[in-house]
Order: C-alpha cells, then sequence, then structure tokens
C-alpha cells in the first residue's frame, strides 16, 4: 500500500467513523452537495492455477475503496466524482485514479449529455463493476466482465448521451451512446497480455530484448439499449463496443510499436427479477485482432454466455448459482487451431461453475463467500502463471464490504 | 457428471421456496398546489425508479423515500416490485457508477409529509392512516 493510499484510506475511514454514529445515509454538506463512498476487502485462495494475482498461496490483494461527491448545481445541472482505489492481484496496486467524473446536464427525460470521463454501457453490469456489494457474487461472469480487459472498457474520457423514452402501456427504452479515450494502464491485463505477446514474438523472431512498453488507447466508442416491456421484473439489452490502442516499446536499440483492436463487442441480456428470484443471461461475441512487429495476429470471435439464478427468498441471505462459459474462437471450441500450434487445446474455453451466498448484514455492511470450479485456461489464463496452466481448477473467494 | 448434479440439486433447492406477498397501506403524495389526481401506477414506478424526472409542466420531480418500516416496504413490494434492500441497491448502483443520485429519505410519515409540504415539485409515500390535510393524496389505478 503506497502512501497517497495510506491517506486517502485515513480519510476514507474517518468518514466511515463519524457515519457510524449518524443516522443518514451519505454527507449532506450543503444543499445539494453529497459524499458517499464503500470500501472492500477480500481473500482469494486457488488451486492448481493461479486467477488474476498470485492467488494460488492465498492473496489479500482483492479490495476497492471509493469516495462520491455530487453537487446539484440546478435541477438540471449535476456535477460529480468517483476517487477510487483498488487492487486486484496485479493490476490497480491502490493506486487512487479518477474513477468517473461528469458535468451532466439532464434536458428532458428523454435526453441528457454528459461530459467528462463517463463508465460504459456494456451488458447489463459494466456500469457497476467496481462495485461488489451491489452484486450477489463478488466476480462478475468473466466471459462477458473479463478483469483483464477492464482497463479497456470501464470508463473514457470524452461524452455520452442518455435518455429514456417512454412508450406507454408498452414499456420504455433506456439509451446511451458513447466516444472517448481511455486512460490505458500498463499494469492492466490487457496491456500486459500484449506486452507478453511482443516479448514472445520478438524471441521467436531473434529481434531483441522488449524495453520501454507504453499502452495508449485511440478511442473507444458504442452504445446500449435497455428495454424494459410491460412485464413487471424483466429487461432486455443489447450494448456495442469497439476500441483501438496503440502499444510502443523499444526493441534493442530501436523504437517499434503494435496495435490491438477489440471490435464488435456485442453484449445480449436478459434479467428477470420476480420479488425473491433473479434470473441474469447474457451472451456476448467480440473480436481482438493484434498487430504485433508488422504481423497480423487475428484471434478469431470469441463467444461467452452466462446464466446466473439468485434467490432473495432467506434475506438477508442471498443464494446464487451460476454457469459461465467461454470460447476464444467461436469456430474452434474444441480448441483445434491451439493444438495445431503446439498449444494445449484447453486454452480454446473456460467453463466456470459457482455457487455463493451473501449475507447483507446491513443495507451497509455485506459478506461474501462463493466457490468455483474451473475448466479450461481461456481469457489469458497463462499470463498469471508463467510456469504453466492446468486444464481443471478452483478458486474461493471471501469479501466483505462497507457503504455509505 | 459431478457439477451438473451439484447444480441441478442447488437450482431444485432454491425452487422450492415460493415467492412472498406483501399488503399495503400506502398513500401516494403530493404538495397540495400540484395539479395532479391521479397516476398509473407504472407512472409512479418510473419516477421512483429515476426514470421519469420531470412533471407536465417541466419542473423537476422531487422523489421522497422513506428510510424503512412496514409502509416502504409495502410501497417498495406493491409499485417497485422490489424489496427495500433491492431498492436501496437500486439507487446505489446509479450513485456509485456516475449516472444518478438517489432521492432524499425520511424516516417517519410526519417527516415525509412536511417535506412534500413544502416544496411543489415532490412526491412522496405515507401511512394512510397518518395521512393529514398538509398534502394532497393521489388516486392510483
Amino acid at each position: 500500500m503506497n502512501r497517497s493510499m495510506g491517506a486517502f484510506c485515513t480519510f476514507l475511514f474517518g468518514i466511515v467513523s463519524l457515519q457510524l454514529g449518524s443516522p443518514c445515509q451519505a454527507y449532506n454538506i450543503s444543499e445539494g452537495l453529497s459524499i458517499n463512498g464503500f470500501l472492500s476487502q477480500g481473500y482469494i485462495k486457488s488451486r492448481h492455477n493461479n486467477f488474476l494475482g498470485n492467488s494460488g498461496s492465498g492473496s489479500w490483494q482483492l479490495n476497492e475503496f471509493a469516495l462520491t461527491t455530487n453537487y446539484m448545481a440546478t435541477d438540471n445541472l449535476r456535477f460529480g466524482f468517483q476517487l477510487l482505489s483498488r487492487d486486484v492481484g496485479a493490476d490497480g496496486n491502490n493506486d487512487i485514479l479518477i474513477d468517473w467524473a461528469v458535468a451532466d446536464y439532464h434536458w428532458q427525460d428523454w435526453f441528457g449529455l454528459r461530459l467528462g470521463k463517463v463508465k460504459l454501457p456494456i451488458g447489463l453490469y459494466n456500469q457497476g463493476r467496481d462495485i461488489g456489494f451491489l452484486r450477489p457474487m463478488v466476480f462478475l461472469p468473466q466471459s462477458i466482465y473479463d478483469e483483464n480487459k477492464r482497463t479497456l472498457v470501464v470508463a473514457a474520457l470524452g461524452t455520452s448521451i442518455y435518455g429514456n423514452i417512454s412508450f406507454g402501456d408498452n414499456g420504455d427504452l433506456d439509451y446511451q451512446a458513447y466516444y472517448g479515450k481511455v486512460d490505458f494502464r500498463e499494469d492492466s491485463g490487457q496491456a500486459r497480455g500484449m506486452e507478453q505477446l511482443v516479448m514472445k514474438s520478438a524471441l521467436q523472431r531473434g529481434l531483441g530484448e522488449v524495453s520501454d512498453f507504453e499502452a495508449d488507447n485511440r478511442y473507444v466508442y458504442g452504445g446500449a439499449l435497455v428495454y424494459t416491456p410491460p412485464l413487471d421484473g424483466l429487461r432486455l439489452g443489447v450494448s456495442y463496443f469497439s476500441g483501438q490502442s496503440d502499444f510502443d516499446f523499444r526493441l534493442g536499440a530501436r523504437e517499434a510499436d503494435a496495435r490491438g483492436t477489440n471490435k464488435d463487442f456485442v453484449v445480449l441480456s436478459m434479467e428477470y427479477f420476480l420479488t425473491d428470484w433473479k434470473l441474469a443471461i447474457e451472451y456476448t461475441e467480440f473480436t481482438g485482432d493484434r498487430e504485433v512487429l508488422g504481423i497480423d495476429i487475428v484471434d478469431g470471435r470469441s463467444q461467452g454466455a452466462y446464466v446466473q439464478l439468485c434467490c432473495h427468498t432467506f434475506e438477508p441471505l442471498v443464494l446464487s448459482v451460476l454457469y459461465d462459459v467461454f470460447y476464444a474462437d467461436k469456430d474452434d471450441h474444441d480448441g483445434s487451431n491451439f493444438v495445431a500450434n503446439g498449444q494445449a487445446d484447453f486454452l480454446a474455453w473456460r467453463k466456470d461453475f459457482a455457487v455463493g451466498v451473501r449475507w447483507n448484514i446491513s443495507d451497509q455492511l455485506i459478506v461474501k463467500a462463493e466457490h468455483h470450479w474451473l475448466n479450461g485456461a481461456g481469457l489469458q489464463l497463462p499470463l498469471f502463471n508463467p510456469q504453466g496452466v492446468e486444464e481443471d481448477w478452483s478458486y474461493f473467494v471471501l469479501k466483505t464490504s462497507f457503504n455509505f | 457428471m459431478k457439477l451438473v448434479t451439484c447444480f441441478i440439486a442447488f437450482t431444485l433447492f432454491l425452487i422450492l421456496f415460493p415467492a412472498r406477498m406483501e399488503a399495503a397501506d400506502f398513500a401516494l403524495v403530493v404538495n397540495k398546489n400540484n395539479p395532479l389526481q391521479s397516476m398509473e401506477r407504472s407512472d409512479v414506478k418510473k419516477i421512483f425508479l429515476g426514470k421519469k424526472t420531470f412533471w407536465p409542466d417541466d419542473q423537476r420531480i422531487e422523489v421522497i423515500l422513506q428510510t424503512g418500516g412496514d409502509i416502504h416496504r409495502s410501497f417498495a413490494y406493491e409499485i417497485l416490485n422490489k424489496s427495500p434492500r433491492q431498492l436501496s441497491l437500486y439507487w446505489k448502483q446509479a450513485l456509485f457508477s456516475g449516472t444518478g443520485v438517489p432521492p432524499r429519505q425520511y424516516s417517519d410519515d410526519q417527516s415525509v409529509q412536511e417535506a412534500v409540504a413544502s416544496n411543489v415539485q415532490a412526491i412522496g409515500y405515507v401511512d394512510i392512516f397518518q395521512l393529514d390535510e398538509s398534502v394532497r393524496k393521489i388516486d392510483l389505478f
């Protein structure tokens, strides 16, 4: 934990301590100005493979701290920002970053405009992906909300439009569209994945040592539609995302570059909430093309889907069951292409079955525990297991969160 | 095979427990200067979930929630199809993702009625047996 993080935590815990003696849920500093926040700490232990970091021997590198401020300047105009510090294995390192910061002009129900750093609507849950206490399980289903891809898809500096269009008795439609640029971090899973690929290519072709690796996003754009039909509790969604990133580095004595494109990232979503039951199903396809040292590496069109069922009957306990599957190439489910390239076939997929329990001790304090049984090593698992990956593996996570 | 057996067993366990229904004795209230007499339930739901945020005269709707209790529970289940905790999480999602700010919350019927009576843009809900003349009850259909 670095010094800035220490100061941030001290401030945050100061507010939390004060908050514990207060009946209100947010700090309303003055009319229209409020401060909220959350903090969480988890523990992860995996068997046979590391996941997101050095989890094989057990890891406490699983936390988030956030401080959120909103100011309603007028009935239509809001200013807000959120500072976020997170450490998830190799990613984050508890640096304090601006998670989002917006000037939000809500002109009418059907149209609003946000300028600044905006969260990206991908699937039904991407905008809340760092807010662990919102969801039933610690991690969102990785086939769609891949932690290694987080930096690219979580938020962008740019603009977005949004609104809600009512169809009267036929329901309503929420829409969002955005264009911007991502602040790409070198310690993100995607940058590290590209760096590893560059190093491997350079080594194979005897081009020298890779150094001074830098990642830079050129653009992201996309949008989402969420239709709420008259059937109570049902939401249907579709979202689209495309983005391109450049990577500069030194190869021996000369400068070189690489390019990564995540295009046509489409997610189809369905969520059905019936008082005590919640069913979520999402399906995705996306294409990741990479150009490394002048060679096009067409990764194929990836495919993923999950089904998650949550039971709220026993609140404050919420029970969840998840089946999540990912294929690196939708036309190569059995990994034949990997075998042809001298790699293990199980790098072509990742199948995750999980059960979890969430205990809502209060609206502010929750504890979650879950166990995952996995088959396959897709989604960049070799990145965390340079010694080699195993096909069958598992992990357990315990996490507690507090919000105010 | 083991995984499939676990999945089926866990799913069956969950299905064995039925959903619960809640009774409701709340009154939807607005400021006495608000000309509205009645509202559709679907519109009330949109208002309290932040999807409909303007009155017909383009004034911003000031939504007022209760912090807890039986009336809050009844309102959340019957109108919003959510438990109080689910409603709280719904608004926290908007808050922490930068897409909205939760409504103000008051701890009892009297505080809600005072807030609604003092703000022509406000809408709230109270125990129907605690309703006083400072606010106007809206008919739901």
